[in-house]
């Protein structure tokens, strides 16, 4: 992107800007502990890098996407130990950061295009990703679209990913996995019998290839975990094409857990919460960590709201 | 007033299991809701940025999670029953057994003054609220810079927070005329109320004003464990800081309770 010098008016200036100039527009005050001002500064920079003249509703959401994005992995690698949790209380006027809550990473989660961006980087790497916007940036510029970016991701990655676009570039296409089942009981032979049903929820499937029947017995791209009481991992692979898939294990110990696209490859996903599911409840001082720290604020709500009653 | 102050304390403090009842109570009623919002997608809050965070929403009118409004409505109802006790407590000094026989007798009383008082701030929040700062902040701010429209809201909040106050004057004073001066009909102690607020304005003001001190006191002193601690003082002191916090929160409503009471006895 170059160099160039940062200006922060504290009201809206009263001159036009200057040619060449970036002018984005944030709240004031920002926290000292936040980080909105580098994130608001890098995000119009990432607009203006990916801006251009002209082209269609789809050129418009394509550099929507690729702006967020930019963003975003500008930001993470500025602070890879993160950024803490910023509130903005009073009318949206105070800000304020809570520092044992990191900030949620990645692009914005409603911004598909960039989440679609996100969701090839996991899967090809950021090598094959930098290499693919590096060829791509000046192609934009010239008036490229959809059709060339995906060229020159094909060709940097080394493989064709047509499996991928058709759905994650259709609006209407929803990416929704789960674990629907899981169970583990003792068999009458002193084994445990362990089954697992992992579900799509969405419409769209993750297979790893166009070809409906997976060459040199690939099963699809997304990965699914059982971990058994033992220690021992068990890794699957599923396309996703099918509504479900179930898994039968016979084992020595029970599984404690299951959980789909584990390493969160799928971006897209709407719902990471229906991702995993768990036998063991885990210690119970891990248990009750999660409500302890929820108390102090709800005591404060009831304490406050209960005034007014 | 400082007299007056200094024995609502010391009232206060010869009934320590006020304080245990109140905050074991409040326990109670938000373990649960804690659990359930325990798997909520939302980070959650804790250290000072929780009660910044639910001063900021009732300022702004924002929405809460329906499980802690339902928790909060069952506490209101939690304190129908602690009003009539607590206040006779330091109007004649019962003892446990005239505690539970008091919650028996002014809970009805109590929970007329509170559907009153739920009514007249609906009104408050529901009606000035989005003509003060919805429509009057955005026809003023519109075009402001951020400074000003800082200084708009502040000032708006001012004019809000004033109506709020005089609903919780008008209705504290009632409570306790109820009980002071066994008056249990609502229009009547809401009558003799806001006499008595007449008469004694200042007093009541510097009263509630000392209260709000005392909270703000609170808050610069959770904010200030924040930063001593950099924000990460680890789970055990955080969960007792909170703790700390809530206790504080309730010792302050129960002396301003008492020196509600002290200043009604006083007049009388």
């Amino acid at each position: 992107m170059g160099s160039g010098d940062i200006t922060l008016f504290p009201e809206k200036p009263r001159q036009s800007a200057p040619d060449g100039a970036v002018v984005t527009r944030m709240r004031w005050p920002v926290s000292a502990y936040g980080r909105s001002l580098e994130d608001d500064v890098v995000g119009a920079l990432a607009r203006h890098f990916w801006s251009r003249q002209g082209g269609t509703r789809e050129d418009a959401w394509l550099a929507d996407g690729l702006a967020e994005y930019t963003r975003a992995r500008v930001m993470e690698a500025m602070f890879p130990d993160g950024r803490p949790f910023e509130l903005r209380l009073f009318g949206g006027f105070v800000p304020y950061a809570v520092r044992d809550i990191p900030a949620p990473t990645g692009p914005d989660p409603s911004n598909r295009a960039a989440l679609v961006l996100l969701t090839l980087e996991r899967y090809i790497g950021w090598p094959a990703v930098e290499e693919a916007l590096s060829d791509f940036a000046p192609e934009w510029r010239r008036g490229a679209g959809r059709a060339e970016l995906i060229g020159d991701i094909n060709r940097a990655a080394g493989r064709d990913l047509s499996w991928f676009y058709a759905a994650a570039f259709d609006a209407g296409a929803t990416y929704d996995f789960s674990i629907g089942e899981l169970t583990s009981e003792a068999t009458a032979h002193g084994q445990y019998r362990t089954t697992v049903v992992a579900r799509r929820l969405g419409s769209a499937p993750f297979p790893g290839t166009a070809a409906l029947s997976a060459p040199f017995g690939s099963r699809g791209a997304i990965g699914i975990d059982v971990t058994f009481a033992g220690g021992a991992l068990v890794h699957e692979q599923w396309d996703g094409r099918e509504d479900s898939v179930k898994y039968t294990y016979e084992s020595h110990s029970p599984a404690v857990s299951a959980a789909i696209d584990p390493d969160d490859v799928i971006a897209l996903d709407i719902r990471r919460e229906n991702n995993r599911r768990d036998l063991s409840a885990g210690p119970a001082a891990g248990r009750w960590k999660p409500p302890l720290r929820w108390l102090a604020w709800v005591q404060d709500l009831l304490l406050t709201y209960s005034s007014f009653i | 007033m400082f007299t007056l102050v200094a024995r609502a304390f010391a009232a206060a403090a010869r009934r320590p299991g006020l304080l245990l009842l109140t905050y074991f109570l409040t326990l109670l009623v938000a373990l649960p809701i804690a659990a359930a919002l325990s798997h909520a997608v939302e980070p959650a809050l804790a250290g000072p940025a929780a009660p910044l965070d639910n001063l900021s929403a009732i300022l702004d009118f924002s929405p809460r999670p329906a499980q802690a409004i339902g928790g909060a409505l069952a506490y209101g109802l939690v304190w129908v029953l602690l009003w009539g006790p607590t206040i006779e407590a330091f109007a004649r000094r019962t003892d446990r057994a005239g505690f539970v026989e008091s919650a028996a007798r002014f809970w009805r009383p109590m929970l007329r003054l509170s559907l009153v008082s739920l009514a007249g701030y609906g009104v408050a929040f529901f009606v000035l609220h989005p003509i003060l700062l919805g429509w009057l902040f955005h026809a003023l701010a519109g075009t402001a810079g951020d400074r000003l429209a800082l200084a708009i809201r502040l000032v708006l909040y001012a004019i809000f927070g004033v109506v709020l106050a005089a609903i919780s004057l008008a209705i504290d004073y009632a409570r306790v005329q109820t009980v002071v001066a066994d008056r249990r009909g609502t229009v009547d102690a809401i009558t003799s109320a806001v006499l008595f607020l007449r008469g004694k304005t200042g007093a009541a003001l510097v009263l509630a004003m000392a209260a709000g001190l005392g909270f703000a006191g609170l808050l610069v002193a959770y904010w200030a464990f924040d930063r001593i601690t950099h924000g990460a003082p680890g789970f055990v002191a955080l969960v007792m800081a909170g703790q700390l916090f809530i206790m504080a929160r309730l010792a302050l409503r129960i002396v301003y309770i008492a020196a509600e009471v002290e200043l009604v006895r006083s007049s009388t």
